[in-house]
């Protein structure tokens, strides 16, 4: 729906008159795109129901008796105008509400301020607290994010960051993640998309083990304030600045979706004894800096042990990571900006190490190895809604490589990951087991994004206080 | 007591100066716009022959001059800052856009 109001909105300003189709069910979500856009008198016309469950005749049919008299009517409402809403009243340091801890928690609410636990109540003197450690004017826009429209400043992201239950000395990471969520190429305006993908914070560099971040035994749990309350924190930002809520909010459609993801902090002393470059390393930055990484998932493979000589681990390692992926892949072929990430335990890091296998080695045995049979992307990007998936166009546009050509045959078997460099490899786990872990990426929406954390000024005096 | 301040952020929505809708499609060159997702040629056939039949001397400019305007299209970006020239250059009078699901 995103894409289609937005497309409505460049018509419009070319002076031409639109209607938007959309399925029923996406209709709210639509119109506060639409007012967003600047476009709140165009019209949707609705489909009722599930456009791909329905047989031919049956879609005939809706588009004849629904959607036909809403593109008419969409088109044809002479006269008709509509008022540009009001955005309401925003003042960042204006106190909103006062209250006991339970009457602010159900001001917050009631008014979908939360994620539906309970919150740390926002005042002012812990705002401070957070920018105390912001060199920047609190106030300084950093961005403005869709659906809503909303601007992304230091003081939102502080307010959020004490809500979720963060610590003060988080706020250089929370202010890199809000940096990310606010540049354009992550695409947060896409995450109520239907997929239901969730940002996953990678945290690299010096500031893991300064702020506590577990990235041992049960990294990705929650239980460690650091990488809990920064998870919790994305979620929380991503309801009140995009706008991002399920119901009774309607700019969230994932379809069932997951939860918000805790922050995945990097064993670098394991990566380095395996003689791995780190993570942030990866990402083109130094190994003594601190890096936040975003990045979608949309789904997480099983538990991946591997055991025994390095060739049977890449084999089992690969089995798992590709049946997680299975022909969602078709949308890396579509779209691009596929981001599939391995963590990898450190155990199974060292093993692989000590049989010469690198990080290169790893992506690329990934790379060479890991396949599905081309006819299963076809079959199933229809099914998702790619109702035009047409793997010989994008061959022949030389956005898919040759390899994909259906014209070579559709039962053969074809590389799942679309380029070996593109795999992200992060150490962490349990230290004294063999398990590792795969985490699919989306595709263009929720790419991934690294940005260096700034180290503030007093950095150092409140290392040293501590 | 807690005193608490608002988690949301300044609204800045985007101002459009509204095109007018039209009286009547009769002559009228409607444009299709896509997303690729949810059927949407099977819908412009439907909707083609159903406006032709209730309408004289309208005509159709299909999708394909559009490009894919779906937002995780690579060319997505383009396609929409085209949109005011292509929409210009093939005389449109109006535009449906879909699928959104």
């Amino acid at each position: 729906m995103p894409a289609v109001m937005r497309a409505c909105a460049a018509v419009e300003r070319a002076g031409v008159p639109a209607v938007a189709i959309g399925a029923t069910s996406f209709v709210a979500m639509g119109r506060i795109i639409g007012k967003s856009l600047g476009i709140p008198q165009v019209k949707i016309a609705e489909y009722p129901g599930v456009i791909l469950v329905d047989s031919d005749e049956t879609f005939a049919e809706k588009v004849r008796s629904s959607v036909l008299p809403g593109v008419l009517d969409g088109l044809l409402a002479a006269g008709e105008t509509v008022e540009q809403e009001t955005a309401e009243e925003y003042s960042p340091r204006r106190v909103v509400f006062g209250g006991s801890l339970d009457e602010v928690l159900e001001h917050f609410t009631v008014r979908g301020w939360t994620d539906g636990l309970p919150i740390v109540p926002p005042t002012i003197e812990r705002v401070e607290r957070f920018l105390a450690f912001c060199d920047r004017d609190p106030h300084e826009v950093i961005g403005r994010v869709a659906p809503e429209a909303r601007e992304v400043t230091p003081w939102n992201i502080a307010v959020n960051g004490v809500m979720a239950g963060c610590r003060p000395e988080y706020f250089p990471i929370l202010l890199s993640i809000g940096e990310i969520i606010a540049d354009p190429v992550f695409r947060i305006e896409d995450a109520g998309s239907t997929p239901g993908w969730e940002p996953l914070v990678v945290v690299s560099g010096p500031m893991v083990k300064e702020l506590g971040f577990n990235y041992a035994t049960g990294a990705m749990r929650v239980g460690r304030q650091a990488n809990t309350s920064i998870g919790r924190f994305v979620r929380l930002f991503m309801r009140n600045v995009p706008g991002l809520r399920i119901p009774p909010g309607s700019t969230d459609q994932g379809a069932i979706a997951t939860t918000f993801n805790v922050a995945l902090a990097e064993d670098a002393d394991s990566s380095l004894e395996a003689a791995w470059p780190t993570f942030g390393v990866d990402q083109g930055f130094a190994a003594d800096e601190t890096v936040v990484t975003l990045q979608s998932v949309v789904t997480i493979s099983a538990p991946i042990y591997s055991g025994g000589p390095a060739d049977e681990q890449l084999k089992t390692i690969g089995q798992l990571f590709g049946d997680a992926i299975g022909p969602w892949f078709y949308l890396a072929l579509q779209f691009g900006g596929w981001h599939p990430l391995l963590v990898v335990g450190p155990g199974v890091a060292r093993s692989l190490s000590e049989a010469g296998v690198t990080k290169d080695a790893l992506r690329q045995y990934l790379f060479e190895n890991v396949t599905i049979e081309l006819s299963e992307l076809v079959r199933y990007a229809w099914q998702v809604g790619s109702t035009s998936f047409d793997l010989a166009e994008l061959v022949d546009a030389g956005r898919a490589p040759a390899v994909y050509d259906p014209r070579l045959g559709l039962e053969r078997q074809v590389p799942l990951f679309l380029r070996g460099e593109w795999i992200g490899v992060v150490v962490a786990g349990h230290p004294g087991r063999n398990q590792s872990r795969a985490y699919v990426s989306n595709h263009g929406q929720g790419v991934r994004v690294s940005r260096k954390v700034v180290v503030p000024q007093g950095w150092q005096a409140w290392r040293s206080s501590r | 007591m807690e005193e608490v301040v608002d988690p949301t952020g300044r609204i800045v929505r985007d101002q459009v100066e509204v095109p007018g809708r039209l009286g009547s499609l009769d002559g009228k060159r409607i444009a299709f716009v896509w997303d690729y997702l949810f059927k949407g040629p099977e819908m412009f056939e439907v909707l083609r022959a159903e406006i032709s039949r209730r309408y004289e001397g309208v005509t159709f400019v299909d999708y394909p001059t559009f490009g894919n305007v779906h937002g995780s299209d690579p060319e997505e970006k383009a396609n929409l800052e085209a949109m005011h020239s292509r929409l210009t250059a093939n005389g449109v009078d109006a535009t449906i856009v879909a699928v959104g699901a």
